[in-house]
């Protein structure tokens, strides 16, 4: 029975979407993923050295253990963002004489495949080879890096039971995250002792392998947590894995009507990013991306010269523009029938496409005003790039968004989420963020900047003014191109 | 008069054809049913209707505008052929608003038209505090039909209109497709696996079969037996 289980996974991770997109974009995952890992393998073989230099005076073995209990926190947050909850569509199965139990143990296991389970190993294991025997012996090593590996699978089916408890709640992450940062606080002004008593209990394991056992313990007791609620629950309706309901929210759009067909469909637009998760948390992401400014605008270096501050002004008003307008037209794949016979005119619906993105940028500037404390400077260079956005990179991304748009699950979360992205959105970056400093550095060079800002800021105004033409362009390219999207969108 | 003509059309996937309609007339007022098994050709055909799929060869004419060409039957056109039609993170009503002001709907009109579809809604769809995609198929069903004939239309193409429906549900909507025709005039394209109703909706029933039309008979009593004979095989 395992073994069909098993099989089905198999298959049903390798048909899903993410694998079949285009190879260009796996290649890239594939360098990042890789650059990743070799970063973790340098700093786990060289963490020794950085910690002597950073605490000359103590023992590296003691001073790792003491940022074991913070880094169990860490994890368990990251996994809260980042680890899917394993779920078998238990669904199919159930109506099967198979036990429930060992569909569940099934599920459970699967856990354990997640690369969050592995990836700290490039840290540790180095580490366990390398420093660890000089303080504790080959075999306290050992010892020691079981008890880590430990640590991990208790945090994996923690981080797993929790989630499924909460449903992604951000809430209790935030305070989860509160309590976690107010602890280390209390640790660094020395009213509690969390680092000592981490360091403290792996010395203790690393001398005593009974210790193990009690790691062990936890761990079972975390599985047995898991698998008791799930069993408890494995009925259809009680169970909603996957897909689960949302409370329905009032979304007060009425100040639009007034904007008639363009205004619905910018409240539609509304609506679907703040009722679906993917689009959602986009939104969420460009609302912190305000404060990008903040690493940058407190250095004098940067606030001196004008580069960094023109990337961040292009960031900073047009990082919704460039993640959700990068995806144009598949946030709409699963009604893109209905747009095409409906009664709206394709250059209606591009014009409300730009009307979000002009909207979109306006509101960051106007958000990004406070920013006029460190400076006037900041502010007039944040406006030339919000202008440029609207003008110029506003149609460029509507351009390329009709390239070739693939369908998209509005309901997955955007974290590692590349459902929907091709090569195209990768490219489309460059020019996006590169293209205005390009154009600005000519002036930069002959030490007159301002020029140059002017430019972006002219380009942005004139690219607005254009914007007729410029659409008369785009739907004759939508019109091109509807029928290969909408089939494109049909394949499931 | 015909207010849908196709010429010469043409569809086909990877050599394999799957649409091949010489020609087929459709006059205003007539409701028109189309039968035929899986993989006829029948959502096809409807689609490339509804300028949906671009043919291979051939075009649609609706009022004498080729549909590819031209945005006009649009206004005057309701459709639902799948869940494809629904955006479905919006409640019902929201949805029915939506359909609503893209048609310039007067606020009245659309109380009055959903008011009067209450009886099939049978109280699920409206004032739910549900996003469509929580509802069941066959309330998203009705959902896709009432926002499809909310508009007024001319024309009407459904594709499976009976289909996830139950039987009270069924009925229902065939008498008020039937009021439609017989008050309004309205002509209707119904794609049906269901003999018995598309018989009774439909004046005309057209056999697809691998994408030719095989069959174009006026409906009498005999149809349905004639239908039953060539689909038992």
């Amino acid at each position: 029975m395992i073994k069909w289980l098993i099989d089905h996974q198999w298959k049903e991770t390798f048909r899903a979407t993410r694998f079949n997109s285009s190879t260009g974009v796996n290649i890239v995952l594939g360098i990042f993923i890789f650059i990743m890992m070799a970063y973790l393998l340098l700093l786990g073989f060289f963490i020794d050295e950085i910690l002597k230099n950073v605490f000359p005076d103590q023992d590296p073995f003691t001073v790792f253990n003491s940022f074991l209990f913070y880094y169990l926190g860490m994890d368990i947050l990251m996994r809260f963002f980042l680890q899917d909850v394993p779920v078998l569509s238990i669904t199919p199965y159930l109506h099967l004489p198979i036990k429930k139990g060992k569909m569940i143990h099934f599920m459970l296991s699967k856990s354990l495949v997640s690369f969050f389970n592995y990836l700290p190993l490039l840290i540790f294991i180095p580490f366990a080879i390398k420093v660890a025997p000089g303080t504790v012996g080959s075999n306290g090593a050992l010892y020691w890096f079981l008890g880590v590996c430990g640590m991990i699978l208790f945090s994996n089916f923690l981080a797993i039971h929790i989630k499924r408890q909460l449903a992604g709640n951000a809430k209790v992450v935030l305070i989860f995250a509160l309590l976690l940062l107010s602890l280390a606080a209390a640790d660094y002004f020395q009213l509690l002792n969390i680092s000592q008593f981490a360091s403290a209990t792996f010395s203790a394991i690393a001398g005593n392998p009974l210790l193990l056992l009690v790691i062990l313990g936890m761990i079972g007791l975390a599985y047995y947590i898991n698998y008791n609620f799930l069993k408890r629950n494995a009925y259809l309706e009680e169970i909603q894995i996957g897909r689960k309901k949302n409370e329905y929210k009032e979304l007060n759009t009425s100040f639009l009507d007034r904007y008639g067909k363009i205004g619905h469909f910018i409240a539609l637009e509304m609506k679907l990013i703040l009722r679906n998760k993917r689009p959602k948390s986009i939104f969420y992401l460009s609302v912190a991306f305000l404060l990008y400014g903040l690493i940058f605008y407190t250095n004098d270096i940067y606030l001196e010269g004008f580069g960094f501050l023109i990337f961040v002004g292009i960031f900073i008003t047009g990082i919704f523009l460039s993640n959700y307008g990068q995806l144009l037209l598949s946030w709409h794949s699963s009604f893109f029938d209905k747009i095409l016979s409906s009664n709206i005119s394709a250059r209606d619906y591009l014009e409300s496409k730009m009307w979000l993105f002009v909207a979109s940028s306006a509101i960051a500037f106007v958000l990004s005003i406070p920013y006029i404390y460190f400076g006037w400077k900041v502010v007039i260079i944040n406006l030339a790039c919000c202008l440029f956005n609207i003008g110029v990179n506003s149609f460029t991304i509507l351009y390329f968004g009709l390239k070739n748009p693939k369908k998209v699950d509005l309901s997955k979360g955007a974290a590692f989420n590349y459902e929907g992205i091709s090569a195209t959105q990768f490219i489309l970056v460059l020019p996006f963020l590169l293209g205005p400093i390009l154009l600005a550095v000519p002036f930069m060079l002959f030490d007159i900047p301002w020029v140059g800002v002017g430019l972006l800021a002219t380009m942005g105004i004139v690219g607005f003014i254009l914007k007729d033409y410029w659409l008369q362009l785009l739907e004759k390219r939508y019109n091109n191109r509807k029928y290969i999207i909408a089939s494109g969108f049909r394949q499931v | 008069m015909n207010i849908i003509e196709i010429n010469d059309l043409k569809k086909s996937y990877k050599e394999i054809e799957v649409v091949n309609v010489p020609e087929l007339n459709i006059s205003k007022g007539e409701s028109f049913g189309l039968v035929g098994n899986n993989g006829a050709g029948k959502t096809t055909l409807f689609r490339m209707i509804l300028d949906l799929i671009r043919p291979n060869n051939g075009m649609v004419k609706s009022n004498d505008v080729v549909v590819s060409e031209n945005e006009e039957w649009k206004k005057y056109t309701g459709s639902y052929l799948d869940e494809g039609f629904l955006i479905d993170f919006l409640t019902p009503d929201e949805y029915f608003n939506f359909i609503a002001n893209i048609h310039g709907l007067s606020k009245g009109d659309v109380e009055s038209f959903l008011n009067s579809f209450e009886e099939v809604f049978n109280g699920e769809i409206r004032g739910v505090k549900k996003y469509i995609r929580d509802l069941s198929k066959g309330n998203q069903k009705k959902v896709g039909i009432a926002a499809a004939l909310m508009i007024d239309p001319e024309i009407i193409v459904l594709d499976e209109p009976f289909a996830n429906l139950d039987p009270t549900t069924q009925i229902r909507l065939k008498k008020r497709l039937l009021e439609l025709k017989h008050e309004k005039q309205v002509t209707m394209l119904i794609s049906s696996h269901d003999l018995n109703h598309v018989t009774e909706v439909c004046e005309r029933i057209v056999v697809l079969e691998k994408g030719n039309i095989i069959h174009d008979i006026k409906t009498s009593e005999n149809t349905l037996k004639e239908l039953e004979e060539y689909f038992t095989v």
